[in-house]
C-alpha cells in the first residue's frame, strides 16, 4: 500500500474522545473523513445510492469497533479499507463481478459521445470489476498480492486486470474522449493534438 | 508524460462528488437505535445480574419478629455461627467472580449512563457481598484461636 501519513494529534484526541461517547467528536470526524470515503465508494460502484449506502456502513463499524482503533494511527487509511472491502462485498453480492475472460465484460462499443467527455464517465464504463481493480492499485495504492489476496486470486491475475483496464482508460484518452470538458478539472498536456482540432 | 502517468493524472483530477447531508441523518438514525437496543440490553443484564447476587444475601438479612425477639436472634445467631462454622465457606475464587461480575455490571452501568436508582442496588450488593465476606473470615479466625 502507500506510505501511511503522519498521526495527527489532533485527530487522535478527537478519537479517543469518541471513543468515550463523545459525539460532538465522533461528528468532526465524520466530516473530516466523509467525503473522501464517499468519493471512494462512489469511484468503485459508480453508484449515488450504493455509494451513501457505503458511506454509511463504514462509520457505523466505525462506531462499533471504536475502542479497537489506535489513536496513534490515522483513521482514513483504516475507513478506507473498511469502505473498499464493504464494496467488493457488495459488488459480489450483486454478483456485478463477471469473469474477466467473458468478453462481454469488456465491451468495443464506442462511448456514447455525449458522456465520453468526462474521465467519470470513461471510469464508470470500466466493468465493475476492472473498475474496483484499477482504482485500488492506481488511487488507492493496494499491492497486486493485496489484491490478489482479497479477490482470492493470484498477483498475476490482478496486474493482468489492472493492465486491460488502463489500456482501455488510455485508449479512450487517446482517442479524445476524455479531453476537459467544460467545468471538468482534467489535465491535458499542451502538445497534444486530439480530438476536437478537426477530427470529427 | 508517459500514458501511465496521463492516465493517473486523469483520475486524480476527477472531482469529488458531493456528499448528500442524508448520509449524516441515517447515521445519527441508526446510532441512536443502536444506543437504545444497547441500554435495553444493559438495563436488563443488570437487573438479571443484581438479582442473582442480592437474593442470596437478602435471604441472609430477615430477621423473624417475635415477643422474645433479643433471645429468637441469639439463638438464631449461634445455630448461624455454627452453620458457619462447620459449611464450607464459598472459596475466594467464588467470592472473586462475584465481585467481578457485579464491578463490570457497574462499569457497563456508568459507561451507558445509567441513573442512580438503576446503579445503587449494584453497590448495595457489592457492599453486602463484602461485608458477608469478612464476617466470614472474621468467624474463621475466631475460631481457630
Amino acid at each position: 500500500m502507500a506510505a501511511l501519513p503522519e498521526p495527527d494529534p489532533e485527530e487522535a484526541a478527537l478519537l479517543r474522545k469518541a471513543r468515550w461517547g463523545d459525539h460532538v467528536a465522533f461528528a468532526r470526524l465524520y466530516q473530516a473523513h466523509a467525503r473522501a470515503i464517499h468519493a471512494l465508494a462512489y469511484r468503485l460502484t459508480g453508484n449515488a445510492a450504493a455509494a451513501e449506502d457505503i458511506t454509511q456502513d463504514t462509520f457505523l463499524k466505525m462506531l462499533g469497533f471504536m475502542s479497537g482503533l489506535r489513536s496513534d494511527a490515522p483513521l482514513r487509511p483504516w475507513l478506507k479499507r473498511v469502505a473498499a472491502n464493504a464494496t467488493i462485498d457488495r459488488l459480489r453480492k450483486e454478483q456485478r463481478f463477471v469473469s474477466e475472460s467473458d468478453d462481454g465484460a469488456w465491451p468495443d462499443d464506442a462511448p456514447d459521445p455525449a458522456q465520453s467527455i468526462e474521465v467519470m464517465g470513461m471510469l464508470q464504463r470500466l466493468p465493475p470489476l476492472a473498475r474496483t481493480v484499477v482504482w485500488l492499485h492506481e488511487m488507492e495504492g493496494w499491492s497486486h498480492p493485496e489484491l490478489a489476496e482479497r479477490f482470492g486470486r493470484s498477483p498475476s491475475w490482478s496486474k493482468s486486470i489492472v493492465s486491460r483496464g488502463l489500456a482501455k482508460l488510455r485508449d479512450e484518452i487517446g482517442t479524445g474522449v476524455g479531453r476537459a470538458g467544460v467545468g471538468h478539472a482534467g489535465v491535458i498536456s499542451a502538445g497534444e493534438g486530439h480530438a476536437g482540432e478537426g477530427h470529427e | 508524460m508517459n500514458e501511465s502517468s496521463r492516465v493517473h493524472e486523469h483520475l486524480r483530477a476527477l472531482p469529488d462528488p458531493d456528499l448528500p447531508a442524508v448520509v449524516w441523518e441515517r447515521l445519527e438514525l441508526a446510532r441512536r437505535q443502536r444506543m437504545r437496543r444497547r441500554k435495553t440490553g444493559g438495563v436488563l443484564a443488570t437487573l438479571a445480574i443484581v438479582s442473582i447476587m442480592a437474593v442470596p444475601l437478602l435471604s441472609r438479612m430477615q430477621v423473624t419478629p417475635g415477643p422474645d425477639h433479643v433471645a429468637q436472634q441469639q439463638v438464631a445467631q449461634q445455630h448461624a455461627a455454627q452453620k458457619l462454622v462447620h459449611s464450607a465457606p464459598p472459596s475466594g475464587q467464588d467470592v472473586h467472580e462475584q465481585l467481578r461480575a457485579l464491578d463490570h455490571a457497574l462499569q457497563v452501568a456508568y459507561d451507558r449512563g445509567a441513573s442512580d436508582a438503576e446503579i445503587a442496588p449494584m453497590w448495595v450488593a457489592r457492599n453486602e457481598l463484602l461485608a458477608d465476606t469478612r464476617l466470614r473470615q472474621k468467624n474463621a479466625n475466631d475460631n481457630r484461636t
